[in-house]
């Protein structure tokens, strides 16, 4: 592969030439690349010192190299290839997509589908979700005008909707699972299912603000603070994330009151 | 205890949304609007204020009649129970 000849202008801060040095070196960078862009926790300034660096290519052809990977997605062409190599103690990985496999996913996440009879957490598969919201908080490498234009399709679509309306039914059944393991003596079932719809209304709060990456839940507490909601404040949020106030003698207080603030936050986020 | 003491609260286990500021609330199969100062009201039903604050904070947004409003937010309420979407408080009201 040769070096590509329609590259975007990178911006001098973004250190364009030491991300894409590595891929032309080992002949990664195709000559149909329509954009790329760093993902991932290195483009949200959350990296650390063992963190991998993950790079989405798109391209107009498959890639087919030497020895790529491939990983199954639900569009046309069924799959997405990668590429992995190691690099001052760094693992990149390499991820190939095709320009209409996005255009696919965002046709995916119509405002016509999200009032369809498809409930909202079977539009997307929970890679397809992870790789469109890795777009709003990309670090363009090339091809930035496709980018900001498909984020700007991202923007007017259905898929913060969508991803709020699933994360709000998956806290609803789990909060239905807690009542029920309550009421039935099941206390220890009842505090795991209580912890589990907290994250799912969380995740459906910071959703709602743009903060999406639900199915990574690691990074939720930065999530949080980059969204600072109102209707919680970060301290509220951690005291219940690590069970503050939970009382091995009687947790029943713990899980009503865990139920309560998701329930809040269910009257407070806006699903349309 | 009399009517304004009551403290309502918002039954646990009710699905709810908000679609475009107005509040969705599923009832069996059904599903239930609030809008305007039935929303406020159920907003209001958090387990701590008794039906005399959320009497109160109707009639301080709406500018309304106390008297009128205090038999209308204490129907609504009750018809809320009636459908399980809030329960009473037993216990004084947490203060």
């Amino acid at each position: 592969m040769s070096e590509r000849t329609f590259m975007a202008v990178p911006t001098p801060e973004q250190d364009t030439a030491d991300w894409l040095n590595p891929l032309r070196e080992r002949d990664l960078l195709p000559d149909d690349t329509i954009a790329a862009f760093v993902v991932g926790s290195v483009a949200r300034g959350w990296e650390n010192s063992r963190s991998d660096f993950d790079i989405y290519v798109v391209t107009t052809e498959e890639v087919r190299t030497e020895s790529y990977n491939a990983a199954l997605m639900p569009l046309d062409p069924p799959r997405v290839r990668n590429e992995v190599f190691f690099e001052n103690g760094r693992r990149w990985e390499i991820t190939y997509w095709l320009e209409r496999q996005f255009d696919q996913m965002l046709a995916k996440i119509s405002w016509d589908r999200y009032t369809g009879e498809v409930f909202a957490g079977e539009i997307l598969s929970p890679r397809e979700e992870t790789s469109l919201a890795r777009l709003v908080h990309c670090r363009p490498l090339l091809g930035s005008e496709w980018i900001e234009a498909r984020c700007e399709l991202l923007n007017q679509s259905a898929f913060r909707s969508i991803v709020v309306v699933r994360s709000l039914g998956l806290a609803d059944d789990a909060a239905e699972d807690a009542l029920g393991q309550l009421e039935a003596g099941h206390l220890e079932s009842a505090v795991l299912s209580a912890r589990r719809a907290l994250g799912h209304a969380v995740d459906s709060l910071l959703e709602s603000a743009g903060e999406y990456g639900s199915h990574m839940p690691k990074w939720r507490p930065n999530r949080f603070k980059a969204a600072a909601p109102e209707v919680l404040s970060f301290e509220r949020y951690w005291a219940l994330e690590t069970m503050r106030d939970y009382d091995p003698a009687d947790p029943r207080p713990w899980v009503r009151s865990v139920l309560t603030i998701c329930q809040d936050i269910a009257i407070r986020v806006e699903t349309t | 205890m009399s009517t304004g003491l009551r403290v309502p609260r918002r039954a646990l286990g009710v699905r709810v949304r908000r679609v475009s500021g107005d509040l969705v609330i599923g009832v069996d199969a059904d599903a239930l609007e609030l809008t305007d100062v039935a929303k406020l009201i159920y907003e209001s039903a958090d387990g701590r204020n008794r039906v005399a604050d959320i009497v109160a904070i109707v009639v301080a947004r709406y500018d309304a009649d106390p008297a009128e409003v205090s038999a209308d937010v204490s129907d609504f309420l009750d018809d809320l129970a009636g459908r399980g979407v809030v329960e009473w408080v037993v216990e004084e009201p947490l203060r």
